[in-house]
């Protein structure tokens, strides 16, 4: 899950500067290629919970980073809490990690 | 555009309405145990997406200034929280629908999206570029 994260914000770091619509596609497109890159390597290689408990799990451990990092280590503007920027995407991370578990079984 | 803040939203009428939605969309999924599944798994789309814009749009007359992420994240959390404590905790035996993707992922991200947007529709001032 960390492995994905960060390869996430790599993204928009780097990023950043494109136009709202492209920077919106290559986030979800990211998001969710990230995620299940990383889960289908994942799940090749364990199968210690089921597809759902693994899928919970990233995401309880995905919003923890989020919280420590934009609340303790970050102090920039919170631009990003909005629906398209962190609750689809989000939705994306998840639905990556389950399409993932579905591939591998 | 707005930041989202902890420090303007009381948190109690956010968790209550979450758990009334909650509550009531795990009740009427009870008599539906044992129908076949894409039954269940449309009528758990139906009674969130209808439950929680209710809830939540009452909840936004009330709380005009409530900003709709953080009214959403603190809805999402007690939902979880919830979910937790009483389907596997408590009564793992009465748990009245699946942890499937349609049947879980599905209507969380269907009540995250209608907690949002009732925010953003219905309450004051109105959010611009959102």
């Amino acid at each position: 899950m960390g492995v994905a994260w960060i390869l996430v914000e790599v993204f928009v770091n780097i990023f950043h500067g494109l136009s709202r619509f492209w920077y919106i596609l290559w986030h979800y497109l990211v998001v969710g290629g990230a995620f299940f890159l990383v889960f289908l390597c994942y799940f090749s290689l364990f199968s210690f919970f089921s597809i759902f408990s693994t899928m919970a799990i990233a995401m309880v451990f995905l919003f923890l980073i989020e919280v420590v990092v934009f609340r303790y280590m970050y102090s920039g503007e919170l631009w990003f809490l909005n629906y398209l920027d962190w609750i689809i995407p989000v939705f994306f991370a998840a639905s990556g990690v389950y399409a993932a578990g579905w591939f591998v079984a | 555009m707005s930041s989202p803040s902890l420090e303007s939203q009381s948190l109690l009428p956010i968790i209550l309405a979450s758990l009334v939605s909650w509550g009531s969309v795990s009740g009427l999924m009870r008599f539906l145990q044992g129908a076949p599944s894409w039954v269940t798994v449309s009528a758990h789309i139906f009674f969130t997406a209808s439950l929680f814009s209710i809830v939540f749009t009452g909840y936004y007359q009330i709380y005009k200034n409530a900003h709709p992420f953080t009214t959403a994240a603190v809805a999402v959390l007690a939902y979880i929280t919830a979910e937790i404590v009483f389907w596997t905790l408590a009564f793992p035996d009465a748990q009245p629908y699946h942890y499937t993707y349609l049947d879980w992922v599905i209507p969380l991200f269907i009540a995250t999206s209608v907690i949002y947007f009732a925010g953003v529709l219905f309450r004051q001032p109105k959010i611009i570029g959102k």
